[in-house]
């Protein structure tokens, strides 16, 4: 899940009408083949878990450690959200409505953190605080050798929240952005205070936005591999991990991924209801003048404070920290190779899943935008299927379906980019649906009443014009998969580092300065999606 | 031109002879789930002409030009272009092989290619920069093929799209809405030049338009359409004058209904009794359509005479509406110098060119004026 793919989503989808035309035989065919080819993983996980027998997947799931698992993962995704609502809410007002001093440096660095995949955050903060960390280097001169623990719920809690707010963050932002200030002034002129206002008015308006992004926040943290394995907090995706590690139990790791695939699904529901109401919240689009803005008068400075800290701990320590092991590493003559190595073979792999799952998603869109009905309904949501599931389960899916139905396949890059096909259809979906939507469809019936054929009309007139929504999509996933870290730590051929499985390796080693380069090269790839997304919010268009 | 079909097209082909008429359509059907769009019709496009298709939004005027284009399939009926069978029985041409030449609403301008790119878009390769700048210069462009779409103002894109739609030389030109984007000062203008360019290149052409005078100013014949029917198919004084039924009446110019009773020779209105002129009607109960210009008012003293309760300023003259003793409304045309204010007293001169004698929806006779001998207006 990516912070710029989760908002495209976001988008109201326009419901077009009951398509009049049935769509060609190619693209149907083509969009139920790639639905089918998604769902397999979900499909095998559920014949994998139920060989055990009925009685096995019912002694896994009433087991007490699966329990005592479940309020372990649950506790984490609450603190984790009501951390992230708690950061999020008051600094989307704060960035976009108030005398803030420096607001719109803060507006672009507070969003930031979000291009710090959770592994490299968990990684800096084990890296500064654990033990032959950082902070010990520093201290252990001073006579200090006992440190606050970083490792358990509270590590956990702190890296989620500080690398998760953003998703509140952004949501709320944008609905922020999005009220009508002529509501705020009609409770004005109709007699109400201006704390009254933002209490009775503002907020209630806010609050399905708020609803949104904290709920992403919540299913990001149940799906959260990389945070909770490095900083060894058990909740369900390190539970399967180590079950399957463990290879002797592997179907206890294919029931509690349905367990967890279950709790996501609940989430879910959760999520489109709020949304579903957000809509009904929504003003008008094109709000007419800019809104007031508030005065924060002795808060003003405190605020300052609060903000900087956060920036602080959020995104200079870990780039700090990222830094220093980098020039330690580079002190002691770091093995720049094995980096580039591994950068070359991520590139690999995402390029292929970029290029692959934007083939995927071409029918698919096509369907959705063109041809709406029960079957392009039925084929969108099938595709939604990686964007519902833990990248850990469907690699698992994977690896079974490997070993038992595709031997040959197994141990190739073949498996993994399937995973990223399965992971990423979504977010190649997004940008492509977008630019077909833009895609006036009387342009195809003008290239057909003037003589030319299908393949001319796609050719000359509908390729060149989603160009760019092909390119988006591609870039999304390419760059997602790029830092994508449990699916590859799964299916990558045995000896095929990538630079995310570098950073995971060797943090939990202990080797810093090696996870230093590759932890760079991922932040760096993922600053890409959202400096052109925070571009595009800029420019007037 | 016509040879210049391909043996690939799926139309059949018959000997062309001069009569043959641009578009036949025989029972056209289109459904829309339970809707029915366009519901049996049938009508022919002559040679060189210009038809309008006028009715109310969701007449179904619209769905009867995408058919004849071939973006939508027809349920039944059959439909010839220049004498190719391009929709009947087990026969569907694609519409990249009917040669018609489509106008969008929205122009549908390709974007990312140049004027010259976009108008020789459908010529073949050989022919493609002759007839772009022929064309282009047909519509006054000339000097505009480099530029791209959005470039242009709304009626140079205007005049863009109907270069595109002429420039393969199309048996029949489609023009669905044109002039509902541009800015009313504009749209008369533009509406002027794409007729002058029609007439020129001597397309047939059916145009779709809820806009009367639009219809009135460039067409030859009209199909007046409502709920998926074509309600009356005739010249626009035929349509205006002589409307066949009450909807018609209505919907183009302002008509009012008076009551009336055709007793043997005469017919008795509120506002006087008018022989028949040997028109045969049965006797009994009809309404007779009242057009503004066929009310004169003259003012009175008289305070039982009826009053005026409204008055229209259109330009050229003014409408002013009157309540009758009974309380029934009618409107009268005059200069629109005269003015009468609202509670004045006029009296009611009827001196109709003719009478249109309604009975239920339907027109049921014709009265011709009584001063003159029979002659056609």
């Amino acid at each position: 899940m990516d912070a710029a793919g989760a908002l495209a989503e976001r988008a109201p989808s326009l419901r077009a009408k009951e398509s009049r035309r049935p769509p060609p035989r190619s693209v149907a065919a083509g969009a139920v083949v790639v639905a089918l080819v998604v769902l397999l993983p979900t499909a095998y996980m559920i014949v994998r878990a139920s060989e055990g027998g009925a009685h096995d997947f019912l002694a896994t799931i009433t087991d007490g450690t699966t329990f005592a698992l479940l309020l372990r993962t649950l506790a984490l995704a609450a603190a984790v959200t009501a951390g992230a609502l708690a950061i999020g809410v008051p600094l989307a007002w704060l960035t976009t409505r108030t005398d803030l001093p420096g607001r719109r440096v803060f507006s672009v660095l507070t969003a930031l953190p979000l291009v710090i995949p959770t592994y490299v955050g968990g990684y800096a903060f084990v890296a500064a605080l654990g033990p032959k960390g950082l902070a010990q280097e520093l201290l252990a001169p001073l006579g200090i050798d006992r440190l606050p623990e970083i490792y358990g719920f509270f590590g956990a809690w702190l890296v989620l929240t500080l690398f998760t707010y953003p998703y509140v963050l952004l949501t709320v932002r944008a609905a922020v952005r999005r009220l009508d200030p002529a509501v705020e002034e009609a409770a004005r002129a109709l007699g109400r205070s201006d704390r009254e206002t933002f209490r009775r008015i503002v907020l209630p308006q806010l609050r399905p936005a708020a609803t949104a992004g904290g709920l992403l926040v919540a299913l990001y943290t149940i799906h959260d591999f990389g945070a909770v394995s490095l900083l060894r907090y058990d909740t369900f995706t390190r539970s399967i991990y180590v079950s399957y590690q463990g290879s002797f139990d592997r179907s206890r790791a294919a029931v509690l991924s349905l367990v967890l695939v279950a709790l996501t699904i609940l989430i879910l529901a959760v999520e489109s209801r709020a949304r579903g109401r957000a809509a009904y919240y929504r003003s008008h689009a094109g709000a007419p003048r800019r809104p007031r803005e508030r005065r924060l008068g002795r808060r003003r400075w405190p605020a300052f404070a609060a903000c900087s800290a956060l920036v602080s701990v959020a995104l200079l320590l870990p780039l700090g920290v990222v830094t220093y092991w980098m020039l330690h590493s580079a002190r002691e003559g770091g093995d720049i190779g094995r980096t580039l190595g591994a950068a070359l073979n991520s590139f690999e792999a995402s390029a292929l899943g970029a290029v692959l799952a934007v083939a995927a998603a071409w029918p698919i869109a096509v369907m959705a935008v063109r041809f709406p009905g029960r079957l392009a309904r039925a084929t969108e949501r099938a595709s939604y299927t990686g964007y519902a599931l833990p990248g850990l389960v469907v690699a698992l899916a994977l690896v079974f379906f490997g070993i038992r139905a595709a031997p040959a396949l197994y141990q190739t890059l073949v498996l993994l980019v399937f995973a990223y096909i399965v992971l990423f259809l979504p977010q190649a979906q997004g940008p492509l649906r977008a630019s077909l939507l833009q895609l006036n469809p009387a342009l195809e019936d003008a290239a057909h009443s003037l003589g030319a054929g299908r393949l001319r009309t796609v050719g000359r007139v509908i390729l060149p014009l989603v160009r760019p929504g092909i390119a988006a999509g591609a870039a999304l996933v390419f760059l997602t998969a790029m830092k994508e870290l449990p699916a590859t730590l799964l299916l990558a051929p045995t000896g095929f580092r990538t630079l995310a499985t570098e950073v995971w390796t060797a943090t939990n080693a202990s080797f810093f300065d090696r996870a230093a380069p590759p932890a760079l090269a991922i932040v760096l790839a993922s600053s890409i999606p959202l400096a052109v997304l925070m571009l595009r919010e800029r420019t007037p268009r | 031109m016509r040879t210049a079909l391909g043996a690939r097209d799926a139309g059949t082909l018959r000997p062309v002879t001069a009569h043959d008429p641009a578009v036949r359509c025989v029972g056209l059907t289109k459904r829309f789930g339970p809707t029915v769009a366009v519901d049996d019709v049938t009508l022919d496009v002559e040679p060189g002409e210009i038809l309008a298709l006028l009715g109310p939004s969701g007449c179904g005027k619209t769905t009867f030009l995408r058919l004849v284009a071939g973006f939508e399939r027809a349920e039944t009926g059959t439909i010839e272009l220049a004498a190719r069978t391009v929709v009947g029985h087990h026969v569907f041409v694609p519409p990249e092989r009917r040669r018609v030449g489509f106008v969008f609403q929205d122009y549908a301008l390709f974007p990312h290619l140049s004027v010259a790119d976009n108008v020789g878009f459908g010529v073949d390769r050989r022919s493609r920069a002759e007839r772009t700048s022929l064309t282009l210069a047909l519509v006054g462009l000339g000097g505009l093929g480099d530029r791209y779409p959005h470039e242009l103002s709304g009626g140079q894109q205007q005049r863009v799209a109907l270069a595109r739609a002429l420039a393969p030389g199309p048996a029949i030109v489609l023009l669905d809405e044109p002039f509902s984007n541009l800015d009313a000062d504009l749209r008369e203008r533009v509406r002027g030049e794409v007729r002058t360019i029609l007439r020129t290149t001597g397309s047939s052409t059916v145009f779709v338009t809820h806009d009367q005078e639009e219809a009135f100013d460039i067409a030859d014949r009209i199909a007046v359409m409502n709920e998926g029917r074509i309600e009356q198919l005739g010249r626009p004084e035929e349509i205006y004058h002589t409307p066949e039924t009450r909807f018609v009446a209505d919907f183009v110019g302002d008509a009012d209904f008076l009551p009336a009773e055709v007793t043997g020779a005469e017919l008795v209105t509120e506002l006087g009794a008018y022989p028949m002129n040997g028109v045969d009607v049965e006797p009994g109960p009809v309404e007779i359509m009242l057009r503004p210009e066929d009310i004169r008012l003259v003012r009175t003293r008289d305070r039982s005479a009826p009053e005026v309760v409204g008055r229209r300023f259109k330009g050229v003259l003014s409408l002013s509406t009157v309540r009758l003793q009974t309380g029934r409304i009618v409107t009268g045309a005059h200069s629109s110098q005269e003015i009468f204010t609202p509670g004045e007293r006029v009296e009611i001169r009827f001196r109709p060119d003719h009478l249109v004698l309604f009975r239920g929806d339907r027109r049921v006779a014709w009265i011709p004026a009584r001063v003159k001998t029979g002659t056609d207006r």
